[in-house]
C-alpha cells in the first residue's frame, strides 16, 4: 500500500481511538453523581493489521472498570444514606475527566494534523505529475 | 509517446523519503536511499502503469481508470454508511481523500498520455 495512504490510514486509527476515549470521559462525566458507578479507563495499544504487518496502528487494547473507592459523604437527611448515615457516590473525579477529555482533543487534533500533512504531500506530487 | 510516458512514470516513482513518514516514531534516521519500493511508490497499480512497453495506450488508460473507479465506488460506499450511521466520520474522511486523491493522480497522468498523444498528431509529415 501507498505510504500516503498508510499515514492517512494509521492518522485516522489515532482519530478513532481518541473518539472512543472521549466518549468514555463524557460517560464517566455524566454518572459522576451515580451511586456505585465505577469510571471506565481506557488502554490503546500497538497493532499490526495482517495486511500490513510492518506498520504500526493505534488500537483500543482494552475497556477496564477503575477499582478504586466510591466517594462517601455524610448526608442522614438523604434516602439513599446507609445505616452510619452515609450515601455512596461513584467514584468518578470530574477533574480528570474534563482533563482526559482535553487531552484526547489535542491527540486528535494532532492526528487530524498529520492526515492533513500527508494529504497535502500527496496533492503537491500530484501537483508535479500534472506540470 | 512510449519513451516520454514510461520516463515521466518513472519520475513519479522517486519518491525518497516518504516512505518513512509513517514510521518515523520507530526512531532512528530517515534513510533517504531510493529502495524499491519507493520505486515502486506510484499512487495507483504500478503494475498495471509501469508495465511493460507492449500494453498499449488505450489499455492502460482503461487500467487506469478501473482502478479511480474502484476507489471512487469505495468512498462512495463509506459516506453512505457514514450518513447512515454505519461507519464512523474517521472512515469517511479517509476514503473520500482516497479517492479524492486517487482521481486527480488519474486524470493528471491521462493528461499528459492525451497531450504526449496530440504532440504526436501534430508531427509535421
Amino acid at each position: 500500500m501507498d505510504n500516503m495512504k498508510t499515514t492517512m490510514a494509521v492518522a485516522g486509527g489515532a482519530m478513532r481511538a481518541q473518539s472512543l476515549r472521549i466518549r468514555l470521559a463524557s460517560e464517566n462525566l455524566a454518572n459522576a453523581e451515580s451511586p456505585f458507578y465505577q469510571r471506565r479507563t481506557v488502554e490503546f495499544g500497538v497493532t499490526n493489521p495482517p495486511d500490513q504487518r510492518e506498520t504500526d496502528f493505534v488500537a483500543v487494547k482494552k475497556i477496564a472498570r477503575d477499582r478504586a473507592d466510591f466517594s462517601r459523604t455524610y448526608e442522614p437527611t438523604n434516602p439513599l444514606a446507609d445505616a452510619n448515615g452515609y450515601v455512596t457516590g461513584s467514584n468518578v473525579n470530574s477533574l480528570v475527566e474534563v482533563t482526559d477529555a482535553r487531552e484526547a482533543g489535542r491527540s486528535y487534533e494532532a492526528a487530524t494534523g498529520m492526515f492533513e500533512q500527508a494529504k497535502s504531500m500527496y496533492s503537491r506530487i500530484i501537483e508535479m505529475m500534472r506540470s | 509517446m512510449d519513451l516520454k510516458t514510461s520516463m515521466a512514470l518513472r519520475n513519479y516513482g522517486v519518491n525518497p523519503g516518504m516512505q518513512n513518514l509513517s514510521q518515523r516514531s520507530k526512531g532512528g534516521g530517515i534513510d533517504f536511499s531510493i529502495t524499491k519500493e519507493a520505486q515502486n511508490g506510484f499512487p495507483f497499480k504500478a503494475s498495471e502503469l509501469t508495465a511493460p512497453p507492449k500494453k498499449d495506450f488505450s489499455e492502460v488508460m482503461r487500467a487506469a481508470a478501473v482502478s479511480a473507479l474502484g476507489s471512487l465506488q469505495g468512498a462512495e460506499q463509506t459516506a453512505v454508511a457514514g450518513v447512515t450511521g454505519k461507519a464512523d466520520a474517521q472512515s469517511v474522511a479517509e476514503a473520500m481523500a482516497d479517492a479524492e486523491m486517487t482521481v486527480r493522480a488519474v486524470t493528471a497522468v491521462r493528461d499528459k498520455v492525451v497531450e504526449a498523444y496530440q504532440e504526436i498528431l501534430r508531427m509535421p509529415i
